[in-house]
């Protein structure tokens, strides 16, 4: 399994220092702290509401920090937020699409906002990367739940951005499509782009991910690679067998005693 | 600025056919054909009654004349079978009858009997037309008896004339105090319209602009319902976008605002080839400036509203309630001061009331640009 092959960099593509984030009086993250290297497939891992969309709209520039600091490629992210955009794409988790236009006008539309000017060619190729050729011409209410969701993730690479945001992407995706987008995102990572990758699904983070940083109510306790994943939970007594009941021990309720038996 | 999002939008407007019935339709379309309906009850809402001549004399032809000029009575002149069958079947609601000798008799001073009144079970304003015919046989007799008194008291000081010319100079002038409200009538009626202005509009009575200050607001907030169907994940989405939120917002609003636009002008067109209005610039201006509050009004209650039903639902009411108490389907400010002075606030005064730039407008305006202001900032929260 190749999760070490991190390229050499001088500078952290994404820098995140001390950010919190609250909703209300209630945090969504706090003092989070993080860097992340150009070329690399960041995972961000951590049960429901563990902050891993706040931490990916705050990257995205969609909502600010409380506090800390976010460099992204050199610019600060409060300070030049309109610069950051133009280097980003983000797949929410949510889909965002207009249910009454077709693929075609949705790729438009979305080719709209950025800077970049998109010739239709270039569109049309990259919904073929999604798989989505075939359904150029129809509507977007009229698409599968997967098919939007490809549909989803090829709107956030329109405009060729250097770091992809992706919020739990594949959700509902067939295995061979997962397959392929995941291929491609790793193929992406190797030409060089950023990516941060949050997700529920353990044989994509083992698969996509070089490092991976778990999230438990919106504190970062764990980042690092696999391999330091394994340092670290030898070091509190455990011996997993395998990849995945490291993640699982990893992703544990710290408040059990005694971890619940992986199957 | 790129505006390839707003170009996006107005194709996307043209290309679905539901979105022109919202934009053309509704606010042209509805307002021409219950306008439509609207007159023709009012038409409906005359008294017709029955009227045989029986004298055929100048007074008598005088009379039938006025009376047929009210506006609120239909006159049939027919002969004496044709009224009563008329009156039996209800066609008409009274009959009257100008007797023989009816000139004769005005003119020697007697008023009794020379108008004989037919009236069935069912006449029912038989009382105001009688009202009507009495005034102006009244404006007749008061004429001659005028007229009779001035060559009497010529004659009583041997004053040179020529009696007869005396005698119609004294009626003429007489009859020309009835021009242009009758005599013994009182001003009580109008005060408030004459107040706001809207006797002095120059559409008169016509509901027709009163109708499309409704179905334009309805339109506008129609049209502003992508806001509350995109808030959510889209404008989210846009936001981590280069040219942003604030980009989209305006360019979308400008594209809608096109068209609303658009259809002002082909309404005013409209209207000034029917005659329904006058061909005034300033008015034209008048229904932009109601354009764009009415717009700005749509956007703004659309970026507190969340739930796409409850939206159309509060529109609805929304804009039926401001459509009352702004006069967009009667002038509500006739029935009461503290409405008057109420009527103020609402866009619909611009056009229905006073009709003309005045202080109003500029604050309508700069209120319409607050509220747009305030509609982007709430929809462009920093989370
Ligand atoms: N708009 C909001 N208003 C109030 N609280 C919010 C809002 N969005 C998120 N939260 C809260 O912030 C916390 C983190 O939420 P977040 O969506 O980041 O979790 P998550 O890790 O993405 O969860 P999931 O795996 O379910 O997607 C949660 O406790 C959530 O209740
Ligand atoms: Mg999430």
């Amino acid at each position: 399994m190749d999760t070490c092959d991190s390229e050499v960099v001088d500078k952290a593509m994404i820098q995140i220092e001390n950010v919190s984030k609250f909703y209300g009086k209630k945090p969504s993250l706090q003092g989070v702290t993080l860097k992340i290297e150009k070329g690399e497939v960041f995972g961000v891992l951590g049960p429901n509401g563990a902050g891993k969309s706040t931490l990916l709209s705050i990257l995205s520039a969609i909502s600010m920090p409380a506090s800390g600091r976010v460099e992204i490629n050199g610019l600060d992210l409060k300070k030049q937020a309109k610069l950051v955009r133009e280097q980003i794409g983000y797949v929410p988790q949510d889909i965002a699409l207009w249910e009454h236009l077709t693929v075609k006008d949705n790729l438009i539309f979305w080719s709209k906002f950025s800077k970049r000017r998109v010739s239709k060619e270039e569109l049309f190729e990259l919904c073929r990367t999604v798989r989505l050729q075939g359904k150029w011409n129809e509507k977007v209410s009229s698409l599968s739940g997967g098919m939007k969701r490809k549909l989803n993730i090829a709107a956030a690479l329109i405009h060729n951005p250097d770091i992809l945001l992706m919020d739990e992407p594949t959700v509902g995706i067939d295995i061979q499509s997962k397959l392929e987008i995941n291929q491609y995102i790793r193929d992406l990572a190797r030409n060089g782009k950023t990516i941060v990758y949050s997700t529920h699904d353990m044989s994509e983070i083992l698969y996509l991910c070089n490092r991976i940083g778990v999230l438990k109510s919106g504190v970062l306790q764990f980042s690092g690679t696999i391999a330091e994943a394994r340092e670290m939970v030898k070091r509190k007594g455990f011996l997993p067998n395998s990849d995945e009941e490291l993640i699982y021990l990893l992703l544990q309720d710290d408040s059990l005693e005694k971890p619940l038996p992986y199957f | 600025m790129n505006l390839s999002i707003a170009y996006f939008k107005i194709r996307e407007i043209l290309l679905h056919p539901l979105s022109l019935v919202l934009i053309f339709f509704i606010p042209l379309g509805l307002t021409l054909i219950v306008g439509h309906l609207v007159e023709k009850g009012q038409k409906q809402l005359e008294i017709p009654i029955a009227i045989i001549d029986e004298d055929h004399s100048d007074f008598s032809r005088l009379l039938v004349e006025r009376i047929s000029g009210q506006a609120k009575i239909h006159l049939y002149q027919v002969s004496g079978e044709k009224a009563e069958r008329m009156l039996l079947r209800n066609d008409v609601d009274s009959v009257f009858v100008i007797k023989k000798g009816f000139q004769k008799r005005l003119l020697t001073g007697e008023r009794e009997q020379s108008i004989e009144v037919w009236i069935s079970p069912f006449s029912m304003a038989e009382g105001i037309v009688r009202e009507v015919i009495a005034s102006e046989t009244a404006r007749l007799t008061s004429d001659v008896k005028a007229a009779d008194w001035v060559v009497k008291v010529y004659k009583s000081l041997d004053i040179q004339m020529d009696s007869s010319k005396t005698w119609n100079a004294a009626y003429d002038y007489t009859d020309s105090q009835w021009e242009p409200e009758p005599l013994m009538t009182i001003q009580y009626d109008q005060l408030y319209l004459e107040e706001s202005g809207a006797g002095k509009s120059g559409f008169g009575d016509s509901p027709y602009l009163r109708l499309w200050t409704f179905f334009t607001m309805l339109g506008c907030f129609l049209t502003s319902d992508w806001i509350v169907r995109e808030k959510g994940v889209l404008f989210f989405r846009i936001q981590s976008t280069y040219h942003g939120l604030v980009s989209y917002l305006i360019q979308n609003t400008v594209a809608l605002f096109l068209f609303h636009l658009f259809q002002t002008l082909l309404t005013f067109y409209i209207f000034v080839k029917t005659n329904i209005i006058q061909m005034r610039p300033e008015l034209l201006l008048l229904m932009f400036v109601y354009l764009f509050v009415c717009l700005s009004f749509s956007i703004w209650s659309a970026s507190f509203i969340n739930q796409i039903g409850s939206y159309y639902i509060v529109s609805f009411l929304f804009v039926i309630i401001i459509g009352i108490l702004g006069g967009s389907f009667f002038p509500v400010q006739e029935f009461s001061s503290t409405l008057l002075k109420l009527s103020v606030i609402f866009p619909q005064n611009l056009l229905l009331s006073s009709n003309q730039m005045n202080i109003q407008t500029p604050l309508f305006i700069s209120g319409a640009i607050v509220l747009w202001i305030l509609a982007i900032r709430r929809l462009w929260i920093k989370r």
